[in-house]
């Protein structure tokens, strides 16, 4: 059987900055290859600037790749099968302000999600959109709020919500958890591990907190200047890291 | 000395059928060379605290307190133009969304270099626009960004979030200011270059005495990194101390329930194990619950607690809650 993710020499380049005329590239993501199983978390770690957040909008594919493939069960995935990527593949990002638009209630938001992209019935959006609130750790009555009125943490949650509420394969989650305070976190952490179980989703999960990776991730990719260095099982890679970028994060892990 | 010496600050939101009370009469000081922790759930006012001392509030929030001074002088008595010409002077902020704080449409690297003051730069007047472009380039090598030429060039947009956040870092410590109130500075970056930033700090702390206000809610930073510790919960400080003390024997439900929360950070968790956390969520502002406001989560909650709880001093560690933790026999009598 095949894995549930494949990617074969995935590659992104953008044009350089200040280079209008001489279309100078700078290259983001170096070609990259791994595998994802079903039900399993896959850490992507790295220096700011790494390519990490490229790396995640391409296999949402809100980004095209300049180059590489991407296989969902054994499937590449190309235009045409856009709408089942949304659904399957979601992407939580960094930023959570930045990705909700700001004239919209929370509720109107997660209802286009599903209108989009699910064939429900109003009445069952609106159970599903407060019971993916609850699931999340806020209450139904955030779907009438304007995401002004809620705080960095809460607006995370939120787009935790968004991802979730269409009952993906995978979710990749770009710091999405940094934001997240805590007593919140690990709520949240234990819903995603959860949810994992019941659900078997699988998790690519960008994080700058060593402690989340070694907790909940089963392999960790190391990118360093749009490179893959190191790939390992997690355990292995905190033990004995060999690339000498690696070795210096796990060595900084406790300051 | 106390640089900074907050009574009593209370952040409130008029609506037109309600007055929202985002910060409730919360009192701090910073003393000079300190760094000061300020953690809490998301949502608990942290960041507009750090925006009331800096005055940049918008009109529709009413900030009040029963002092706020600033060396001696209650910031929130002085004309407009005097606060701003201080705090432009001596405090500097680093936000929590970098992206939104610079502007879309200027270079990052003209953006750094108005953000450095004539008067730190050594050097005449036909001589400063070098002195300030080397001056530039050494705030990014200090924050760990190597190639300065490139990140000068660009548009905020066209970097990544955490290269942006290493320049607002840049921006701030360009004026040697007394405060640096920090506003989750690292919560973008990754564990090398936040030890690097940290570090940075911590040499302007001992260097230049600069103080610095911490603001995040991760436990492992505060433990690493600050002298002393409030902790917020729903927009009231429910424990203050030492940091150490804090960690070793947290006084209040809350502050335990954080530190355990966090995985190896107290004990060894195993992999993909559950996580110790409260249960339920921060009540929003609309519908506070009545006395304690961590009751409806807090697993030590008595009939006592639907009274609010003051704060107590036991030696230099407060705490507000009925039941403390970690009492010794003596310092339940007191
Ligand atoms: N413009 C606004 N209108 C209404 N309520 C607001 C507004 N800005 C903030 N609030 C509310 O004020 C409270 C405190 O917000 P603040 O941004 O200070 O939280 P914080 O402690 O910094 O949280 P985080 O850790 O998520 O950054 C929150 O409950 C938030 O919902
Ligand atoms: N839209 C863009 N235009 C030009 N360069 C970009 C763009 N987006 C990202 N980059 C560059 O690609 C590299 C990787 O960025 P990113 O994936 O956001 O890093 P990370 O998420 O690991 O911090 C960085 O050098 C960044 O400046
Ligand atoms: S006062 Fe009561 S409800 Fe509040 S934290 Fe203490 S024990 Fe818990
Ligand atoms: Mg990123
Ligand atoms: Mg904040």
């Amino acid at each position: 059987m095949s894995a549930l993710l494949e990617v074969h020499n995935l590659c992104k380049n953008y044009p350089m900055p200040g280079t209008l005329l001489y279309r100078q590239q700078i290259t983001a993501l170096y070609p990259l290859t791994f595998t994802l199983e079903r039900q399993q978390s896959l850490a992507i770690i790295g220096e700011a600037g790494s390519g990490k957040s490229t790396l995640a909008r391409l296999l949402a594919g809100v980004e095209k790749p300049t180059s590489g493939d991407i296989i969902l069960n054994g499937y590449p995935l190309t235009e045409k099968l856009q709408r089942q990527r949304h659904k399957d593949i979601r992407l939580i990002f960094q930023d959570a302000k930045d990705s909700l638009s700001p004239g919209v209630k929370i509720g109107s938001t997660l209802d286009n999600a599903l209108k989009l992209n699910t064939d429900l019935a109003k009445e069952e959006r609106i159970q599903k959109i407060g019971r993916t609130l609850i699931k999340v750790g806020l209450l139904p009555e955030h779907a009438e709020y304007y995401p002004h009125m809620l705080s960095g943490g809460q607006l995370q949650r939120i787009a935790l919500a968004r991802a979730l509420i269409l009952d993906p394969q995978i979710v990749i989650l770009d710091e999405a958890l940094g934001a997240l305070d805590p007593s919140i976190r690990a709520q949240i952490v234990n819903l995603l591990l959860e949810l994992q179980e019941s659900m078997h989703l699988s998790y690519i999960i960008v994080t700058h907190q060593l402690n989340l990776v070694k907790h909940m991730s089963d392999n960790v990719l190391v990118l360093n200047e749009g490179k893959l260095v190191e790939s390992n099982e997690t355990n292995r890679l905190f033990m004995s890291p060999t690339h000498e970028y690696t070795q210096r994060m796990i060595a900084s892990r406790n300051i | 000395m106390n640089l900074l010496d907050v009574r009593n600050l209370t952040i409130e939101l008029p609506t037109h059928d309600q007055q929202i009370i985002a910060v409730d009469r919360v009192s701090m000081t910073i003393r000079e060379g300190e760094i000061l922790g300020l953690v809490g759930e998301s949502g608990s006012g942290k960041s507009l605290i750090a925006k009331a001392i800096v005055g940049v509030l918008n009109n529709r929030w009413k900030v009040t307190a029963d002092r706020m001074q600033w060396m001696g002088e209650d910031l929130l008595r002085l004309p407009v133009e005097e606060r701003r010409e201080i705090i432009g002077r001596d405090i500097s902020i680093i936000y929590q969304e970098p992206s939104r704080c610079l502007d879309p449409t200027a270079k990052v690297g003209e953006q750094l270099k108005e953000s450095i003051p004539n008067s730190i730069l050594k050097a005449n007047f036909w001589q400063r626009r070098k002195a300030r472009q080397e001056k530039a380039e050494g705030l990014l090598h200090k924050v760990g960004i190597k190639n300065h030429k490139r990140v000068m060039n660009a548009y905020p947009h066209e970097l990544s979030e955490g290269v942006c956040q290493k320049v607002m870092i840049a921006m701030a410590i360009a004026k040697c200011p007394k405060l640096i109130i920090a506003d989750e500075p690292t919560a973008s970056l990754e564990a090398t270059t936040r030890a690097q930033i940290f570090r940075v700090l911590k040499s302007l702390n001992q260097l230049k005495n600069t103080s610095i206000l911490l603001i995040t809610h991760d436990f492992e930073i505060i433990s690493h990194w600050t002298d002393h510790t409030n902790v917020l919960y729903c927009g009231q400080l429910v424990e203050s101390g030492k940091t150490s003390d804090i960690i070793t024997k947290p006084f209040h439900p809350y502050t335990d329930a954080l530190i355990t929360s966090v995985p190896d950070f107290k004990e060894a968790t195993a992999h993909k194990q559950k996580l110790v956390t409260l249960p339920g969520t921060i009540p929003s502002l609309e519908h506070l619950p009545i006395g304690c406001r961590l009751g409806p989560r807090c697993p030590n909650a008595k009939r006592e607690c639907v009274i609010a709880p003051k704060m107590t001093k036991r030696q230099s560690h407060s705490v507000a809650c009925h039941f403390p933790l970690n009492l010794t026999k003596k310092e339940t009598i007191t």
